[in-house]
């Protein structure tokens, strides 16, 4: 079968373990197999912090049955991940351990930002209007059962993405107890949500909102039940639905339970949506069919096929949001753009002579966007005050170790920019990248942009940067002078800088 | 009036036709003979099951009266009122054949009439063959009452030694023939049964002791067997264990070869715990299912009807059937055709590198099943094989048991059923991995994988390598499996979740093109309608002024062609050499899909206790070419009965142009797809 690949991809999610197996061809994707079998690992971890020895089991056997269907299609790459249930059980350990000794399977257990970039990415395969939706000012707000995230869009980039903390079982949590004390209960959940999105709606309200885009794990079934399957409802119906329920609940619970789904999951992700319908004010919602696992299978087709352009402009959305972030803390974004491409020209010549992986390039290209956000709090040890502001931040996509590295790395260039040679007790991976940035930081270190970087060479010994320039002031070549000599020490490389025309 | 039949007399109907079918409808004497048998096999199983569980539920005092309003009690009461007239016209029919078949050569014969010599050989043959294996078991105030197996015929000896009198138990047994063919002449056929030979040679069973009365009787269990899956732990010992009861269940019938002695009798029920209205008496040989046995001399002529070869189909020949699936969707139509192409493509399969899985579901299969045996194979050859036994197929347990057992020793998936719901459905799947990608084949069946029953009942099914239908299989296996449910299927549609529902929305859907004013017409066939839901949407839609056309072989609780209920409703019920055994549902305004094949009668148990599956005929030509066979069976005047408004039925009457379905079907037709249709639709025009 001579370019037809196939994937599979296992989501071990908080209510079902799930399963995709697809087939690539000519960039056409068909599902061969796709199973979702519910079993409530989120409830358990929530209640006990732990998942038992029967639920185990039970995992364990779907499992097993995933990884037959695997074995069977004979699946060329598979990926399985689990997310915030076995994320959060303290047994986790033996979990993995067990999976893999039963079945073969190595699961990976994914942060949410990871989480997110991956289901999102799936849109390019799974919402026909993707492109448009990206281009206009749209909102895409996803509930999950431990959080909320709240993404924006504008010119086919991800602005923004932020995270509320509440889930759906927060919410269920609130509603018990709102209807022990009320018989209010949905206004007082629905004011509960307000004050928990209040800063969001403000940004909100302020932008021309033109489409908004919801997703959750009951979001389908309610849709299903309540508005005929339709992908995308009225605000109209939406809301019609919202007060034949002030009125009362009783035949939202019945069609709820004849359906077999959980009434109350159901009635909070029916309220929280409505919460946003009110902000944004837009006509409709509009549900997308993505999913994680169509996430996972793009990842894999991404990286193993080298189709990046497939992915391309969802590839940029990490990067996307981070600029903006820069931009709202008042960096100086036509810097930071300069020491990025420049990061990148350089680390396009290293990358195959010592090893640079990918994680590098992405861990480089956000500390170049992000590594002056520090100013805005104090100029004098900005590159210190980044760090530790990265360090509260979640960066969309990364792991919470990758945040670290690039809070390390703009630790390590105030370092640097004071001479401090303590910088070379870090590790080389990490000092391999700060030499990298610091050298792109010195080529733009008037900020004025004057120096381009076209090109980056190894020749022998030596690094050779092919810049476009009208003049070398003596300050970029002082700091130039100073990035070289730790350019030197990191890579035992030479720097020689030549200016074409 | 009542809007419903009950299904048992429904039922009795449907055996009654059967039983018609051995006067002189058919020009073959051995059909006679034949239809008697099956008449006689048939009522064996509705004792066992249909009365055993009318005897269960009026034991439990479950006393919900059924679509006509009767108590299970009541049911009984006219079970018995039907059944017994026709008894004595079984009887009548076999004496009538037997008469008959004397001109054939055929002669039953008393021991005391035949010859000497004759008698000398018998004797022989009973020390041989009889003797050793007969064992009398005395009964006694020291021996309890054995227990005896149903539908085995005894004798019950009444036998004196000095003055005391005893009674013995003698087993006619099973494993020796029941007509022992006698005498010399090549141009007869003579037999005697086996349990008057046995009698003949009493002398050594009973040496020196005075037979007083011998008394021959047959008793039937009770094999409703309720298998409580949620409370079993592992569901194959508990149909292991439930088998084993089956032997010995309650005895629900008691019938009494005449000549026999009332005293025996009154122990009997005694022994037996029943009551005299489930004694049934014989003047005929018990159990005339031995008609089956009965042949005639060496090349007499006109005593068998023709031997039906199913037809070859050439296209398929020698051929790589997954490249011919590939090109068009394959229609079988067995026994017309032959079944041999379903079991060669499972065999192309187990030997085809390319093939990754074959999975399959299995109700009821034949022993030495060559399908099986090629699933072993593909196992074997590292091929993912899952197949699904269903341990519930009433009657082949034992059967589905061994060869479950034989595939899972291979490294199978082998899966039993899924608790709380009879696996019904009749499917395979075939995963191929191909140059241009994974390619599904699915066969997609209204009967089982059976070579043996594709012999005698009428079954239709598609081979497709159409990839959504496939999709669907797959989803379908998953769910079977205990993974995923049935909901997301686009072309399939699954009992007990969705089947009833697409029906309804068929039927309702003709109903509305009725209303607008459009020609609204709904043509069904299956072996039972019973269920009263649909039976109310099928009324419905008569008033409608939908018109429906139903063949419903067995039975029919709905009643046709009463005004202002059900005027726009034809029954007919088509009993003839074959088992008509398809199920076909057509709805004229339904779109895309408006023809479709089923493997589920419109019985509640189908609907909503079984997993079964309707599928779409989505090839033009075979659509037309299945709507031009209805057409036929529709139009069939010789063995078709049609019902009445009073429940009743009566006979077709042949017109000038006689159509006989099952004779017109076995025809080769061209193999010109189109022209094949041409002259289907001729034989009706």
């Amino acid at each position: 079968m001579k370019d037809i690949h196939l994937f599979g991809a296992i989501d071990i999610g908080s209510n079902a373990v799930k399963l995709k197996i697809v087939q690539w061809k000519a960039e056409v994707i068909t599902t061969q197999e796709e199973i979702s079998q519910g079993l409530e690992l989120g409830d358990e971890v929530f209640a006990l912090g732990v998942l038992s020895k029967e639920t185990i089991d039970e995992l364990v056997e779907i499992l097993q049955y995933f990884a037959g269907l695997l074995k069977e299609y004979q699946v060329e790459q598979s990926m399985s991940v689990a997310t915030a249930a076995l994320r959060n059980a303290a047994n986790r350990g033996l979990v993995l351990e067990t999976i893999r000794r039963k079945t073969g399977l190595h699961v990976q257990i994914i942060e949410d930002s990871v989480e997110k970039f991956l289901t999102y990415k799936s849109m390019r395969d799974r919402f026909e209007d993707f492109d448009k939706f990206r281009e206009e000012g749209s909102v895409f707000v996803e509930l999950t059962s431990s959080g909320c995230d709240v993404t924006f869009y504008r010119n086919n980039k991800m602005i923004r993405n932020d995270e509320i903390g509440i889930g759906s079982l927060n919410l269920k949590e609130a509603l018990s107890h709102f209807s022990r004390d009320t018989s209010q209960e949905l206004e007082a959940l629905e004011s509960y949500i307000h004050t928990k999105v209040d800063y969001m709606s403000n940004v909100l309200k302020k932008r021309q909102i033109k489409n908004y885009m919801a997703m959750g794990a009951q979001l389908n079934p309610l849709k299903d039940v309540f508005f005929e399957g339709s992908d995308h409802i009225s605000a109209r119906d939406y809301r019609a639905l919202y007060d034949q329920l002030l009125v009362e609940t009783t035949f939202f619970t019945e069609k709820c339970l004849e359906a077999g789904l959980d009434w109350q999951e159901v009635l909070v992700t029916f309220v929280f949506f409505k919460v946003f319908l009110d902000i944004l004010r837009v006509e409709e919602i509009s549900i997308p069919h993505l999913s994680l696992r169509d996430g996972v299978i793009a990842q894999m087709i991404d990286e193993s096929l080298s189709k990046a352009d497939m992915y391309r402009v969802f590839n940029e959305d990490p990067f996307s949001t981070s600029y903006h972030t820069a931009k709202r803390f008042g960096v100086h974004t036509a810097h930071a753009r300069r020491v990025e491409s420049s990061s990148l020209r350089i680390y396009d010549a290293l990358k195959k002579e010592f090893s640079l992986t990918s994680e590098d390039y992405r861990v480089l290209r956000h500390t170049a966007l992000l590594h002056e956000i520090g100013k805005s709090l104090d100029l004098r040890n900005y590159y210190y005050a980044s760090a530790s502001m990265i360090r509260g931040m979640r960066i969309f996509s990364l792991s919470t170790s990758q945040v670290e590295r690039i809070a390390s790395l703009c630790d390590m260039l105030g370092m640097m920019a004071s001479g401090n040679v303590e910088v070379f007790t870090r590790p080389q991976e990490d000092l391999r990248l700060g030499a990298i940035l610091s050298l792109a930081d010195a080529l733009d270190a008037s900020k004025d942009q004057l120096i381009r970087l076209q090109e980056a060479k190894i020749k022998g010994d030596s690094l050779h940067l092919y810049v476009h320039t009208k003049h070398m002031t003596p300050f970029i070549q002082e700091t130039l002078l100073a990035a070289n000599k730790l350019f030197e020490n990191v890579y035992g490389l030479s720097l020689e800088v030549e200016m074409i025309a | 009036m009542n809007r419903y039949i009950n299904r048992e007399l429904s039922w009795l109907a449907f055996n009654e036709r059967v039983l018609q079918e051995a006067t002189q409808a058919s020009p073959y004497l051995f059909d006679r003979f034949k239809f008697l048998s099956i008449f006689a096999s048939n009522l064996d199983e509705f004792f066992m099951v249909r009365v055993g569980s009318l005897k269960d539920q009026v034991n439990a005092e479950y006393d919900k009266l059924d679509l006509a309003g009767w108590t299970p009690g009541e049911q009984i009461e006219k079970i018995n009122e039907r059944v017994y007239p026709l008894l004595r016209e079984q009887e009548r029919l076999f004496y009538d054949t037997l008469e008959e078949a004397k001109g054939y050569g055929i002669h039953f014969k008393k021991v005391e009439e035949l010859d000497k010599d004759t008698m000398t050989e018998l004797k022989k043959y009973f020390l041989r063959e009889v003797y050793p294996v007969l064992t009398p078991m005395a009964i006694d105030n020291r021996r309890p009452f054995p227990l005896l197996a149903s539908k085995s015929i005894y004798m019950a000896v009444e036998v004196e030694e000095e003055g005391y009198v005893r009674l013995a138990l003698l087993q006619v047994p099973q494993n020796l023939p029941r007509l022992i063919p006698v005498g010399k002449d090549p141009k007869k056929q003579e037999y005697v049964l086996l349990e008057d030979v046995i009698i003949s040679g009493f002398e050594y069973l009973f040496s020196d002791l005075h037979i007083r009365s011998i008394s021959q009787f047959r008793i039937t269990r009770n094999a409703d067997l309720t298998i409580h899956e949620e409370d079993a732990e592992d569901l194959l010992r508990v149909i292991e264990a439930s088998l084993m009861q089956r032997r010995w269940g309650e005895v629900i019938r008691l019938e009494m070869r005449k000549g026999y002695n009332q005293d025996v009798m009154r122990q009997l029920l005694h022994f037996f715990q029943v009551d005299t209205g489930s004694v049934f008496e014989w003047d005929a040989p018990l159990d005339l299912t031995l008609c089956m046995g009965v042949s005639a001399p060496q090349g007499t002529q006109g005593f068998y009807p023709p031997r039906h070869t199913p037809r070859k189909i050439a296209s398929l020949e020698r051929k790589d059937l997954f490249a011919q699936v590939r090109k068009q969707d394959l229609f079988f139509h067995v026994p017309y055709d032959s079944f041999d192409y379903i079991e060669e493509i499972i065999r192309q399969a187990s030997e085809d590198p390319d093939v990754l899985a074959i999975k399959m579901t299995l109700y009821r299969v034949n022993s030495g099943s060559k399908i099986l045996r090629n699933l072993v194979k593909a196992a074997q050859r590292g091929k993912h094989v899952t197949a699904l036994f269903e341990l519930k197929a009433r009657f082949d347990e034992e059967h589905n048991i061994q060869w479950a057992r034989e595939l899972e020793k291979t490294g199978a998936n082998v899966l039993y059923g899924v608790p709380g719901l009879k696996t019904h459905s009749k499917i395979f799947l075939i995963v191929r991995r191909e140059k241009d990608g994974i390619k599904r084949y699915t066969h997609l069946g209204t009967g089982n994988y059976n070579s043996s029953t594709a012999k005698l009942y009428t079954d239709m099914s598609i081979l497709t390598a159409r990839e959504d239908i496939g999709a669907d299989a797959s989803r379908f296996f998953n769910f079977i499996s205990g993974y995923g449910s049935s909901k997301g299927m686009s072309r399939l549609f699954a009992a007990p979740e969705f089947l009833r529902a697409h029906l309804e929305r068929l039927l309702e859907n003709e109903m509305k093109a009725a209303a607008e004013g459009k020609e609204a017409l709904v043509r069904i066939k299956i072996n039972s309608l019973v269920d009263q839901r649909f039976i109310n949407k099928l009324y419905k839609a008569s008033q409608a002024g939908v018109r429906i056309e139903l063949i419903v072989r067995g039975i029919c609780s709905l009643i046709p062609g009463v005004e202002g209920m059900s005027e726009n409703i034809e029954v007919h019920s088509i009993i003839g050499e074959f088992l008509e055994h398809e199920r076909i549902y057509y709805f004229l305004n339904a779109s895309p899909d408006f023809l479709y094949l089923s493997s589920a009668d419109l019985m509640t148990r189908n609907l909503d206790r079984r997993i079964e599956l309707l599928f779409p005929v989505i090839d033009p030509l075979l659509q037309k070419r299945i709507l031009a066979i209805f057409d036929i069976l529709w139009h069939d005047n010789v063995k078709t009965w049609v019902m009445k408004n009073d429940g009743t039925y009566e006979r077709k009457q042949a017109s000038e142009k006689p159509i006989q379905a099952h004779e017109i079907l076995k025809k080769k037709f061209s193999s010109d797809d189109r022209e094949r249709i041409r002259q289907l639709r001729e034989v009706v025009r």
